[in-house]
């Protein structure tokens, strides 16, 4: 696995819609036909309702560590998929797929993670 | 004047023997013959799909700008349900009401992705919706109220009655401009919805929907909607509520996360050590 920096992107699409943000939140949200994969330590698995939220710590370019917000799914669906509130842990390695926030803010909405032993949590999909 | 104990006591049992002799057990020897012949929808049962109308095959209007309903809508109707599409691919964000703490209303509460139970007596029907939301159908024989006594509501009022082992609903009285899914598709206060719930295999439910809509529709709309029954050993209900870990607040009108590092969490009741979050002041849409 790649070290603990952003790894995966983008397309152009995405880099075209990447703007510099000054305001608090942009408009827009998360790009959905943009992927991103994220490789990092993971702080909080926070297994709530309407969102659960997955805390990675990265590393940025600038070689600082940032937090990033995944949002996944409710309980409710994430059981169905036989992802449970033990299925993450602070402190262990993940590579996460996710579709970023337009404005570059460190938040994404979760596809899947993929965890040491190389099993896969798949948050959305038929999976 | 004295009655000899013996009397009292022979008297007590007759006066026993009459009561519990009375209509009770008949009552519910007939409840008990209805009940026999009401069909078993027993289970934790899931919506499939995530439009409305199922037959486009499309899941999503934020990533598939095709991904759309399409009712028999009167022009200014299908206008303002186009414009809405469009802002929703523009913006890549729908702020759903549902992330938001409303509930799912009807229709929605029959269209969602979700677990629902459908608890059958002779007298009523409940469907209980993970939303989380619960649907009265009283199939008692009454009538909807008169018309100073219903008001728009999320649920709306319904009545229902069997056709054999079809339940077949009518709801009106439903608050106009909640979306049923997530194209944000509406319909007016003036809606009138009819379901035709059956369970055609063990498995499967199906529920044929016809809206009639005079405000918002040129004519009947027909959609079906599937259930599919959990297989699991011990299916289990999970509520979602909208307020436990709410980090989407609306900003100009458009959902928004809150990061890690935004979120204010001390006025929280909870000490900082089981504090994973606030509830922020989050604005109606």
């Amino acid at each position: 696995m790649p070290n603990s920096r952003i790894f995966g992107l983008i397309s152009l699409s995405a880099l075209l819609a990447v703007t510099p943000s000054l305001a608090h939140h942009s408009a827009a949200m998360f790009d959905r036909e943009t992927e991103i994969v994220l490789a990092g330590t993971v702080k909080e698995f926070q297994y709530t309702a309407p969102h659960s939220w997955v805390q990675v710590m990265v590393e940025n370019e600038a070689g600082e560590m940032v937090e990033w917000s995944i949002e996944g799914g409710a309980p409710n669906s994430l059981l169905r998929r036989g992802i449970k509130p033990t299925s993450l842990s602070p402190g262990e390695t993940v590579s996460v797929r996710a579709h970023p926030m337009v404005d570059g803010q460190p938040g994404a909405l979760i596809i899947d993670v993929t965890k040491p032993d190389g099993s896969v949590l798949r948050f959305t999909g038929g999976g | 004047m004295k009655f000899p104990k013996h009397i009292v006591a022979i008297l007590s049992c007759v006066l026993i023997s009459a009561c519990t002799a009375q209509a009770p057990p008949m009552v519910e020897d007939e409840v008990q013959d209805e009940f026999a012949s009401l069909p078993d929808w027993s289970g934790v049962w899931m919506g499939t799909g995530t439009l409305f109308d199922q037959s486009s095959g499309e899941t999503s209007p934020n990533t598939n700008r095709n991904a759309r309903d399409f009712p028999p809508y009167r022009p200014d109707w299908e206008a303002a349900y186009e414009e809405f599409l469009e802002n929703v691919v523009r913006v890549g964000r729908y702020s759903d009401p549902l992330s938001l703490g409303y509930p799912p209303g009807m229709l929605r509460n029959m269209s969602m992705p979700y677990g629902i139970q459908i608890i059958v007596r002779p007298e009523m029907v409940w469907v209980i919706h993970e939303g989380p939301q619960v649907r009265y159908i009283y199939t008692d024989g009454r009538p909807f109220p008169p018309d100073d006594e219903l008001w728009p509501t999320f649920e709306g009022y319904s009545i229902g009655h069997w056709e054999g082992d079809t339940l077949v609903i009518e709801t009106v009285s439903v608050k106009g401009g909640i979306p049923v899914d997530r194209t944000g598709l509406v319909f007016s206060d003036e809606m009138r919805v009819t379901e035709r719930i059956r369970k055609p295999g063990e498995t499967t439910l199906v529920n044929e929907i016809t809206i009639e809509d005079p405000i918002a529709l040129t004519g009947l709309w027909t959609v079906i909607r599937n259930y599919n029954k959990r297989e699991e050993q011990y299916p289990r209900m999970e509520n979602v509520s909208a307020f436990e870990n709410q980090r989407n607040p609306v900003v100009n009108g458009v959902t928004t996360t809150l990061l890690a590092d935004e979120i204010d969490d001390s006025d929280s009741p909870y000490p900082p050590e089981v504090r994973a979050f606030s509830l922020p002041n989050i604005p109606a849409p």
